[in-house]
């Protein structure tokens, strides 16, 4: 299949595994909490009615960042399989997590605002892991493209065990679980209100979540077949391991702040990305 | 090429692709002060984007805050500002007479191009953001375009970023940036930061040898 069309095949497909994540978390999430939960479409249906919703926008800027923040992440997948550079794709990934971040301070209002800045720091947590993780990948195996990885003879997760255990990490993030007072989270009660979608409604809201879904499918397809580049089953059956992990750690871990998270990822990511790669330059 | 943001990633990302043939614990010292230095970069970007864009006409005790900014950070915004339009008008001159001589100067030994990525896709991307203004102004102009308040709790007094108050009066809402206060020590960063700078400057001047 060429290049193209497996871009056009992410850009179609991705939601829809998205949004099923999505719906299986809230389930899964719910029973957790001794609750039935709502069905496992309930994330399409939350986002058809969104868009049929009125909107309205603090600003007419908020729009165009928001359309920047769902196309520029659905283009980070949709590079990532056809074929571009890795390295260069993580920069268009932090390019989509900054359209939110503009599109939630140029509200100018204290719950957008406030979460605006929250997120700019876990960009701040996440972006260097990123660099560092696929900068070592393509160290480690020599090659640049998804495709390379893949046939590459290198075992990566046995290779990289600290930047596998670092990503884990970074993903409890990026899926937006806890804390509590992160820039928003799936919960319906936090510190924020919503946070940094707090002043968002109708279509712009529907955006960020079909962003959230490709965001998912490119944190959990990286997951599966940048590390397990030898065994795509074994990747899956670690992802949904790793999945489940988090959404346990996001019931138990409900009132921590997130100071103590960002110390926590800061720390533990450096030293394990940093360790790795300084073994990987040294081995 | 030297569009924001790509111009500014095309680099990085070039110098990061460079770092990865280093050898020894060299290589992973850049390549991991490269990716921190780099996100903090993204960091003040985009939250002086985000004060831009959140811009609004300011009036009452709001304008007084000008006053309580120091000398020191009108210098260092007025530089900033003089250097930024100076470098506006003369990119292309700079571009031609010193980027490119000395680029090639350092890369002629270069077996391989630095740039992996077809020139189309840094196009698309480029012209992806430049339309980004156009269209907050196509949305604009459509007449079913509905503008809102920002959310008050529900307490919002007025369109102009007034909320109501227990009292029964009206305050005006301002924001404060957002600081890392308990995270990141500032001052003892901005000491150390400008003394080691000041020495590697000063080497680097004094010694024209180490840089290279």
């Amino acid at each position: 299949m060429s290049a193209v069309l497996l871009a056009l095949a992410f850009i179609l497909v991705a939601p829809m595994i998205g949004g099923l994540v999505a719906g299986v978390d809230r389930v899964v999430t719910a029973r957790m909490q001794g609750r039935v939960g709502p069905p496992v479409l309930q994330a399409f249906f939350d986002v058809a009615k969104l868009w049929h919703k009125t909107t309205r926008s603090v600003n007419p800027v908020a729009e165009p960042l928001l359309l920047g923040h769902v196309g520029f992440m659905a283009l980070t997948g949709a590079l990532i399989v056809g074929g571009v550079d890795l390295l260069f794709t993580i920069f268009v990934f932090v390019l989509a997590a900054v359209c939110l971040v503009l599109a939630a301070a140029s509200a100018d209002s204290p719950y957008s605002a406030t979460g605006a800045q929250r997120e700019l720091v876990l960009v701040l947590a996440a972006e260097p892991f990123f660099v560092v993780l696929v900068a070592a990948i393509c160290k480690l195996t020599s090659a640049t493209t998804l495709a390379g990885v893949l046939a590459s003879p290198v075992h990566v997760a046995v290779a990289l065990p600290g930047l596998l255990v670092g990503f884990l990490l970074i993903v409890a993030l990026k899926l937006r679980k806890s804390p509590f007072d992160i820039s928003t989270s799936h919960h319906a009660h936090q510190e924020l209100v919503k946070g940094l979608t707090s002043d968002l409604s109708g279509r712009l809201l529907a955006y960020v979540e079909v962003a959230h879904w490709y965001e998912t499918v490119i944190l959990l397809g990286c997951f599966v077949a940048l590390f397990f580049n030898w065994s795509l089953p074994l990747g899956l059956a670690a992802a949904t391991l790793a999945y489940g992990l988090a959404i346990l750690v996001d019931n138990s871990t409900g009132r921590a702040r997130w100071p103590l998270l960002l110390k926590t990822v800061w720390t533990a990511t450096f030293f394990l990305a940093g360790g790795n790669l300084l073994a990987l330059y040294l081995g | 090429m030297f569009i924001v943001p790509f111009g500014l990633v095309v680099a990085k990302w070039s110098a990061i692709r460079a770092l990865l043939d280093v050898p020894g614990w060299r290589g992973a010292v850049y390549l991991l002060a490269l990716a921190y230095g780099s996100a903090a970069t993204i960091f003040y970007w985009s939250k002086l984007l985000s004060k831009l864009l959140a811009a609004r006409q300011v009036e009452g005790a709001e304008l007084a805050i000008e006053h309580r900014v120091s000398g020191f950070e009108w210098f260092a915004e007025g530089a900033h500002a003089v250097l930024v339009l100076a470098l506006t008008f003369g990119v292309s001159l700079l571009s031609d007479r010193v980027v490119a001589p000395l680029a090639l100067d350092a890369l002629a030994a270069t077996p391989r191009p630095l740039l992996h990525v077809g020139p189309l896709v840094l196009v698309f991307l480029t012209l992806a953001v430049l339309s980004l203004p156009a269209l907050a102004w196509a949305f604009y102009r459509r007449s079913d375009y509905q503008l809102a308040d920002v959310y008050l709790c529900g307490r919002s007094a007025s369109e102009t970023h007034l909320s109501a108050t227990a009292g029964g009066g009206s305050a005006a809402v301002s924001l404060r940036n957002y600081y890392l206060t308990g995270v990141i020590d500032g001052p003892a960063v901005f000491r150390w930061g400008t003394a080691v700078c000041a020495m590697i400057v000063a080497v680097m001047i004094l010694l024209p040898g180490v840089s290279s």
